[in-house]
């Protein structure tokens, strides 16, 4: 065995090795989906897989806003467009780059959607929790681009790399999730093995807690106030890659009570995107067109809208995206929406019966379960049960 | 004292591009690769300055070797050069590891002061291996190497700094410095070797290891049966570590060509104490008996005591007093060995001086015995003794190593006593089988009173199935099981290393959220 100097022969022992290299990373790929914890990103992610190929109108990117502030459902139900989150939790926006990327792989939506509350945070408090990073890079599908994105996400520049976040457990996450092997027993996990699997919500995450707040102040003219310089550079760069990949991009802020500064970051944000030549649409200057009632539209005090304030807000970006835009209408018939504003109209109006069943029954879902978070957040309200924070 | 750990994905990358870069070397120049690597590898410490110590220690001894052979016979020259190699490697040693314990017997808080020494990794073990080098030159048995570097590669051979094997250059050197030419069955065999070893540290060692500090720090809560339980489990914990690691150096060096001793033959089938000592941790007793035992014994010290406890003429007297001039030698020995795996009195006597007083026992009693089953007409080699004697070995085995493990002898002693006081809650098994009967699986993940969730429970106890069959299976047939797995065919192979590969990626503890204990012979 050893110390020889006969030359070996090297053919079929490679062809053995190759052999079980390969089947070895063929059964660790789908090994480390499955092992990945479930989740309402993971699975919004998985939906978003799932979707069939240039299928989708708009791609919408950001924190948890943009997920719970619009109703992709009914959207479709109401306007007849196919929009879909590719959001996460505190979703930092280094990430928006790498997330367009993600999205041009399987689709060519007519429009980005990015929402913009990420970018006034500052850059100690998206980095301080990891989990924030781990839920965009350990819910997308292996790549180059999944590595670069780790590559710029994992900074440790004002929050020192914990022991346990070693980079390389981002690169192979299954270091991290392998002692999620009791999963393993959960035949739901097992449908993820290739990280595709349709989501019945369309990415939306409906809440009927309640949080009620003031109605907010949001200045229409703030005097324009740079971005910390990681964010700045987020936008700079997402900015780049939209132009050359020659993409609509619209950069909105759903409403929510901003805090000190939001406003000026803002203002900025709309003269740079602006100069590069796409839209801004800050939805906090339209509290009475919306009918925003802060005292019952929010589940955790003007941060997050719930059901009944997500429906709101849906048809007024509905609206919005119908009059701005030039989007196809995927309905059976392509009927323009009702433009009535409200959910009760959409429930009185027939099945939709577009040219995709997985939309027409997520519709049909949101309509089934809009009445009942209504009714929880009616009896929250009566019954003073508001959100508590963990 | 901190490396990067033999079990750590960096290493792993590390270890196969030194892999690559040795094939791809001119093989004459094989050893500079291992060199390099294995300085690197001593720089990837939190303290990269510690690397000088095992570079100027093979240095030194490169020298004094160098001048031994210039000189003739038996010369005083000569002698200076073991002696002057020699006391300098002890001294390095006593005063890194042994002056904090030496101090503090005197005085605790000037062994305080001394806290801040930092020792090098593998200090005891390249130490012993330099020491077996130029001792077996100085007696004329190994041929001492002309080149610095090449030999620097052998002194600080860096898996080895880990926790050994201890090497013995004249068996070793001439697979080290061999042209290897790339053998993918080696390297397949290696990495079969590194798997088994990261299944017995990771999956096992590291489970047991959870139920063991559970126990070993709250004996009171513990008590009776769990502290038995505890005792054997750490014993059983320490086997997997200190043989996985095993696995895994020996495994890796294979992938280089490089086959090194054995440090471990089923030593959980030995019969006796001493029949133990000689199949666990090998090439430690062995390196005893050759530069510590057997100069004692042909010593003029031995000899004189020997006379003393004679009367001159009685040949039996003469016989006893052998006997026990030896027993006090061996207890010189085992009391060395104690010391020797760290500066506290729990290993000199844990895995030193009941050692002693075990095989002392052993040798003692057993003309009485052999007299008892001739009387009885029993035959002492039948099944069911071999049996008992393997249990009793075991066992006394594993009451030592409670004081190995435990932080002070009185710690020990406690935990021991602990083990005769009635247990308080039910036990483990009999909260398994509740437990399922009530709630089926759903009790899986629920932490038992042991520290582990009762599906590691079950992990730990099919894995100790599967380390049990392997080692009666070595054990039957004196052979490796890869061997019997390498006559299999193809798809059959496959699915065998698959299992085992996978098994160890989802069962075994490690990564992010859990941090994998240090072996636990690094420290020594």
């Amino acid at each position: 065995m050893t110390g020889t100097n006969k030359p070996h022969n090297l053919i079929r022992p490679m062809i053995s090795a190759a052999v079980f290299a390969v089947i070895f990373l063929i059964v660790l790929v789908p090994l480390s989906y499955i092992l990945r914890p479930a989740g309402d990103t993971k699975t919004r992610f998985m939906g978003f897989y799932a979707e069939p190929e240039n299928s989708l109108d708009i791609v919408m990117i950001g924190s948890s806003p943009t997920y719970s502030c619009c109703v992709t459902p009914e959207l479709y139900g109401e306007y007849g467009i196919k929009a879909y989150p590719l959001a996460s939790n505190v979703q930092r926006p280094v990430a928006g780059m790498y997330l367009v990327k993600e999205a041009e792989k399987t689709q060519s939506p007519a429009l980005y959607m990015f929402e913009m509350r990420m970018y006034v945070g500052l850059e100690i408090g998206l980095t301080n929790n990891m989990a924030y990073t781990r839920e965009v890079t350990d819910n997308i599908k292996y790549s180059p681009d999944r590595v670069a994105l780790i590559n710029a996400s994992l900074t440790d520049h004002l929050n020192p790399l914990a022991e346990d976040t070693s980079k390389y457990t981002y690169y192979f996450d299954i270091f991290k999730y392998h002692s999620n092997w009791p999963a393993l027993a959960d035949p739901d996990q097992w449908r993820g093995w290739d990280l595709t699997y349709p989501d019945p919500h369309k990415g939306y995450k409906i809440t009927g807690q309640v949080g009620p707040v003031d109605t907010p102040y949001a200045p229409a003219d703030a005097v324009p106030m740079e971005l910390e310089s990681y964010q700045e550079q987020a936008l700079t760069d997402l900015l780049a890659y939209l132009d050359e990949i020659d993409a609509h991009a619209l950069f909105y802020v759903s409403p929510y009570e901003q805090k000190e500064d939001d406003a000026e970051k803002y203002a900025h944000i709309r003269e740079v995107v602006e100069a590069a030549g796409y839209d801004y649409l800050d939805m906090n200057q339209y509290y009475d067109e919306m009918g925003l009632d802060f005292s019952r539209d929010f589940s955790d005090y003007g941060v997050h809208t719930n059901a009944v304030g997500a429906q709101k807000c849906t048809v007024f970006l509905g609206e919005y995206l119908r009059s701005h835009y030039d989007l196809p209408d995927h309905r059976a018939g392509g009927r323009t929406g009702s433009g009535s504003g409200s959910a009760e109209a959409a429930m009185a109006a027939d099945s939709v019966t577009g040219d995709d069943r997985t939309w027409d029954e997520a519709y049909a879902l949101w309509l089934a379960e809009y009445p009942a978070a209504v009714e929880e957040i009616d009896h929250r309200i009566e019954t003073g049960d508001f959100f508590v924070f963990e | 004292m901190l490396t990067m750990n033999l079990t750590d994905f960096y290493f792993l990358i590390f270890f196969s591009i030194v892999l690559i870069l040795y094939y791809l070397a001119p093989r004459k120049l094989q050893w500079g690769v291992i060199l390099v690597g294995s300085i690197a590898f001593c720089l990837a410490g939190d303290h990269p300055v510690l690397a000088l110590y095992p570079v100027l220690s093979s240095v030194l001894i490169y020298a004094m070797a160098r001048l031994i052979v210039r000189f003739d016979g038996y010369s005083i020259k000569r002698r200076a050069c073991l002696v002057t190699g020699i006391v300098a490697l002890i001294v390095i040693l006593v005063i890194l590891k042994y002056l904090r314990f030496a101090v503090g017997l005197v005085n605790e808080d000037a062994s305080e002061s001394l806290s801040g020494l930092l020792v090098p990794l593998g200090l005891s073990y390249y130490t012993f291996t330099l020491i077996s080098y130029l001792t077996d030159v100085y007696n004329g048995i190994a041929v001492p190497e002309t080149n610095l570097l090449r030999f620097m590669a052998f002194g600080m051979y860096a898996p080895t700094l880990v926790s050994g094997p201890i090497l013995q250059y004249r068996l070793v050197s001439q697979s080290f410095y061999a042209e290897h030419e790339f053998d993918p069955e080696a390297v397949a065999r290696g990495m079969q070797r590194m798997l088994w070893g990261f299944f017995k540290k990771l999956v096992i060692a590291e489970r047991l290891g959870v139920i063991v500090a559970t126990v070993y720090d709250d004996p009171l809560t513990y008590s009776g049966r769990y502290v038995w339980l505890a005792v054997v489990c750490f014993t059983i914990q320490l086997y997997a570590d200190f043989s996985g690691l095993m696995d895994i150096v020996l495994g890796l060096s294979q992938c280089l060509g490089i086959r090194l001793p054995e440090n471990f033959d089923m030593p959980f089938f030995s019969r006796s104490i001493a029949e133990l000592w000689r199949r666990w941790h090998m090439t430690l007793g062995v390196w005893f008996k050759e530069y510590v035992f057997y100069p004692l014994l042909r010593s003029r010290v031995h000899t004189a005591l020997q006379n003393r406890l004679s009367d001159g003429k009685d040949k039996k007297a003469k016989k006893r007093a052998k006997r026990i001039s030896t027993y006090i030698a061996m207890l010189v020995l085992w009391f060395t060995i104690g010391l020797w795996h760290g500066a506290n009195m729990t290993f000199v006597i844990g895995s030193g001086l009941l050692q002693w007083v075990y095989i002392v026992l052993e040798e003692t009693l057993d003309e009485p015995f052999k007299k008892l089953w001739e009387r009885m007409g029993v035959n002492p080699a039948n099944r069911l003794l071999e049996a008992v004697r393997i249990i009793r070995t075991f066992l006394l085995f594993a009451l030592s190593m409670a004081f190995f493990r435990a932080s002070s002898v009185g710690d020990a002693v406690t935990l021991l006593g602990c083990g005769f006081k009635s247990v308080a809650s039910g036990t483990v098994i009999g909260a398994l089988i509740s437990g399922f009967s009530e709630q089926g699986m759903r009790i899986m993940n629920d932490v038992s009173v042991l520290g582990l969730t009762y599906a590691d429970i079950i992990i730990a106890i099919v894995s100790l199935i599967i380390l049990f069959a392997v080692d009666v299976y070595k054990n039957r047939t004196k052979s490796d099981i890869r061997d019997a797995i390498a006559t299999r065919p193809v798809v059959l192979r496959f699915i065998i290393w698959f299992a085992l590969l996978f098994y160890v990626i989802l069962l075994g503890r490690y990564g992010p959220g859990y941090s994998a204990a240090e072996f636990i012979y690094q420290g020594f």
